[in-house]
C-alpha cells in the first residue's frame, strides 16, 4: 500500500478540560474526496483546524499525529508550517461574507498568497490572480480583481476564497462547510465548481458539512463524527445503504426522501452534549434507542464490519467489549 | 472619492458659519456695556468711548456684523486692545509654539499609544498586556498639570537635564526644540496616550477574532503580516476617528501646559486676553482653534475613506 497523502492518528484537541476532538484517526489518499459529517459541535471544524494547526488559544492539540506527504505536521516549527498552509494544504471557510478582509481588494488578497509562497512579482501575481478568478468562473475577472469584497455577493466571495485556496495548486483542500451560508441555488453552483475543479486539478478534498445531500453527490468516503469521536466511517455508498452506527442511521433517516411520503421527518431525540459534560462510555448512548447498560461504561472502538466500513458501536459485538 | 472629498469640504462651511457667528456674538454676551467692561473700573468716559468706537460698538448691530464678516473675508481678525497690534499677527507669531506642542503631544499619543495597544492585544493576558495597560491607566489617571510640575521638579530643578520652560523654535536649533518640547509634550500627550492604548487594544482584540484574520493565517502569512497588515489596517479605522477628537482635547489642554511650562503660545495669549477682556484676541483665538479642529477632522474623514473602501464607494 502506498503512503497516504494525509494520515491522522489518534488526534485529540482540547479546550481546557474539554476534549473537543477525541482520538480521531483517518487516512486520505491523493486525489481522494472525503466527507466529514456531523451536527454542529461534533468536532468537524476543530479536526480541520487541528490539521492546519490553526487552533486558537486556549485550545491545543493534546495527543496524536498528523502526517502529510510523510512529514509530521505536529512536529514542525511554526515557520515550516506556514510554508505548508495556503500552498500545499489550503482551507476555505463557512462564512464568505466575513472571511475576506474588507479593506483590501480581492486581487490583493489573491496576490498575497502567490507572492508569499511562489515569490512572484506584482505583475506576474496580478496576471495569475485574473487567471484564478477566471478559473472559479467569475465574470469580467479583469475588472473584478480590483474590487473590494463588499462589492461582491456571497457566492462570488466564496468563489474568491476558492481561488485563493487554489492559488498555489495545493495537494489538499479542506472545505469547512463551504456552502452552508449560501442560498440553495448558489450552493449547487459552488458545489459544482468545487467538484469540477477537484476533477480538473486532481487534488484531495476534505469536505466538512452537515448536509448529507452534499456528501452523497461529491465524496467517495465518509466519516461520521459525533461529540468529538468518529462514530462510523466507510465508502459513501455502503454507509448510506447500510449505516451501522445508530447515530449515522438516525442522521440518514432524518433526510427527506423524494420517493416516500411521511407526515413527520424522524429526528434524533435530544441534543449533542456540551464538551464539558460528555457522557461516559459511548457518548451517543443517552440518545440511542439501542442503548443497553454496557454502553454507559465501555468506550466503543471502531470495528470493521464490512470492507473499509467501520462503526464504533458495541451492539455489533453483542454488547461486549471484545477488543 | 472626489465627490466624497467635495462633500466633506462643503459640509465644513456651515460649521464655520456657526463658529464665526458665536464668536461675533460673544462680545454682546457680556452683561452691561462691553466697552466699560473692557476699560475696567476707574476708566474715564473718554477712554470708554474710544474703546467703543474702536470696536465699532457705537454702530447699528447689522452694520457691525457686515463689517465683521467683511474683515474675516479679508483675513483680518481685528486689533488687540491691549497688545496694540493686529490679532492675526499676534496669533501667527505664537502659533508655532502651540502647533509644536500639540503636534508633539499628538505624535506621542499615537505612536506610544498604538504601540502599547497592539502589544497588549497581541500578547493578551501576559505580563506585556498588564504592563501596557498599567501604563495606560496611569496616563489616564494622572492630571497633566500635576505631571508637568512633577517633571519640572525632577528633570529641570533636581537633575538639571532639561530647561524648566521656554520655547526654542525648530529652525533655530532642533535639539533645543526637542529639549524644550520633551516635558510639555509628555505632560500634554500622556492622557491621550492612555486613551489610544486602550482603544487600540480593545479594537485589535476584536479584529484578531475576525474570520479574515483566520483566513490570512490559513494562507500561510507570517504573523507580522497577519497583525501588521490584516489586523492593524482594520484597527486603524476606529482609532483614526478618536485621533480627530483628541486633537481638539490637545488644543484645549495646551492652554494649561503652556502656563505650566511658560511657553509663549496661543493658549497663553488667549488666557491673558480672557483675564483682561481683550475681546478681539478672544474672538481670534476661538476662530483659530475651531478652524484647526474642523480642518483636522476633515483630514480624519479623508484618512477614514482612504482606509475603509466601504466609505469611499458609498
Amino acid at each position: 500500500m502506498t503512503t497516504p497523502l494525509l494520515s491522522v492518528k489518534g488526534l485529540s484537541t482540547a479546550f481546557g478540560s474539554a476534549t473537543v476532538v477525541d482520538r480521531v484517526s483517518f487516512d486520505l489518499a491523493a486525489g481522494e474526496v472525503l466527507g466529514i459529517v456531523g451536527e454542529s459541535g461534533s468536532g468537524k471544524s476543530v479536526t480541520a483546524l487541528s490539521i492546519m494547526r490553526l487552533i486558537a488559544h486556549p485550545g491545543r492539540i493534546s495527543t496524536g499525529s498528523v502526517h502529510f506527504e510523510g512529514e509530521d505536521l505536529l512536529a514542525k516549527p511554526e515557520s515550516e508550517m506556514r510554508k505548508i498552509r495556503g500552498a500545499r494544504i489550503s482551507m476555505i471557510f463557512q462564512e464568505p461574507m466575513t472571511s475576506l478582509n474588507p479593506v483590501f481588494t480581492i486581487g490583493d488578497q489573491i496576490m498575497e498568497t502567490l507572492r508569499q509562497h511562489q515569490g512572484m512579482d506584482r505583475a506576474a501575481a496580478k496576471r495569475r490572480a485574473v487567471e484564478l478568478l477566471k478559473l472559479v468562473e467569475i465574470p469580467s475577472a479583469e475588472r473584478r480583481v480590483d474590487e473590494y469584497p463588499h462589492q461582491l455577493s456571497g457566492g462570488m466571495r466564496q468563489r474568491v476564497m476558492i481561488s485563493i485556496a487554489l492559488a498555489c495548486s495545493p495537494k489538499l483542500l479542506i472545505a469547512d462547510e463551504p456552502t452552508t451560508a449560501l442560498d440553495v441555488t448558489i450552493q449547487a453552483q459552488i458545489l459544482d465548481l468545487l467538484r469540477g475543479l477537484q476533477k480538473e486539478l486532481g487534488m484531495a478534498v476534505i469536505l466538512i458539512t452537515h448536509d448529507l445531500g452534499v456528501v452523497a453527490e461529491f465524496v467517495q468516503r465518509v466519516i461520521v463524527m459525533y461529540a468529538g469521536r468518529v462514530a462510523e466511517t466507510g465508502p459513501v455508498g455502503g454507509l448510506f445503504r447500510t449505516p451501522q452506527h445508530p447515530y449515522a442511521e438516525g442522521l440518514l433517516k432524518s433526510v427527506p426522501q423524494l420517493d416516500h411520503v411521511v407526515d413527520r421527518l424522524p429526528a434524533i431525540e435530544g441534543t449533542i452534549p456540551s464538551p464539558h459534560d460528555f457522557p461516559p462510555g459511548c457518548r451517543f448512548h443517552p440518545r440511542c434507542s439501542y442503548a443497553k447498560a454496557p454502553c454507559a461504561a465501555i468506550v466503543p472502538k471502531l470495528i470493521e464490519l464490512m470492507p473499509e466500513h467501520r462503526a464504533a458501536c458495541i451492539r455489533h459485538t453483542g454488547y461486549e467489549d471484545r477488543q | 472619492m472626489l465627490r466624497y472629498l467635495v462633500y466633506r469640504l462643503l459640509s465644513a462651511i456651515p460649521v464655520l458659519v456657526v463658529v464665526s457667528l458665536v464668536t461675533f456674538l460673544i462680545i454682546f454676551l457680556v452683561p452691561g456695556d462691553p466697552a466699560s467692561e473692557i476699560a475696567g473700573p476707574g476708566a474715564s468716559g473718554d477712554e470708554i468711548r474710544r474703546i467703543r468706537e474702536g470696536l465699532g460698538l457705537d454702530r447699528p448691530f447689522l452694520e457691525q456684523m457686515i463689517a465683521y464678516y467683511t474683515r474675516l473675508a479679508h483675513g483680518d481678525l481685528g486689533q488687540s486692545i491691549l497688545l496694540n497690534r493686529g490679532v492675526a499677527e499676534a496669533m501667527v507669531e505664537r502659533a508655532p509654539v502651540t502647533l509644536s506642542l500639540t503636534a508633539a503631544g499628538l505624535f506621542m499619543a499615537i505612536f506610544v499609544g498604538m504601540t502599547l495597544g497592539v502589544a497588549a492585544a497581541v500578547r493578551q493576558n501576559t505580563v506585556v498586556d498588564q504592563t501596557a495597560m498599567t501604563i495606560a491607566l496611569l496616563g489616564l489617571s494622572v492630571p497633566d498639570f500635576w505631571l508637568g510640575l512633577v517633571m519640572i521638579y525632577l528633570f529641570a530643578v533636581s537633575l538639571g537635564w532639561l530647561p524648566t520652560g521656554g520655547f526654542v523654535p525648530i529652525d533655530q536649533s532642533f535639539t533645543g526644540w526637542l529639549r524644550s518640547m520633551a516635558m510639555p509634550a509628555l505632560a500634554l500627550g500622556l492622557t491621550q496616550t492612555g486613551l489610544i492604548a486602550r482603544i487600540t487594544r480593545a479594537t485589535m482584540l476584536e479584529v484578531l477574532r475576525q474570520d479574515y484574520v483566520r483566513t490570512a493565517r490559513a494562507k500561510g502569512m507570517p504573523e507580522w503580516v497577519v497583525v501588521g497588515k490584516h489586523a492593524l489596517t482594520n484597527t486603524l479605522i476606529p482609532v483614526v476617528t478618536v485621533i480627530g477628537l483628541i486633537v481638539g482635547i490637545l488644543l484645549g489642554g495646551s492652554l494649561v501646559i503652556e502656563q505650566v511650562f511658560s511657553l509663549p503660545g496661543v493658549g497663553r495669549l488667549i488666557i491673558g486676553a480672557i483675564l483682561r477682556r481683550d475681546f478681539p484676541v478672544i474672538q481670534g483665538g476661538l476662530l483659530l482653534t475651531a478652524s484647526i479642529f474642523v480642518m483636522v477632522n476633515i483630514c480624519v474623514d479623508i484618512a477614514y475613506a482612504y482606509l475603509d473602501p466601504r466609505v469611499r464607494y458609498d
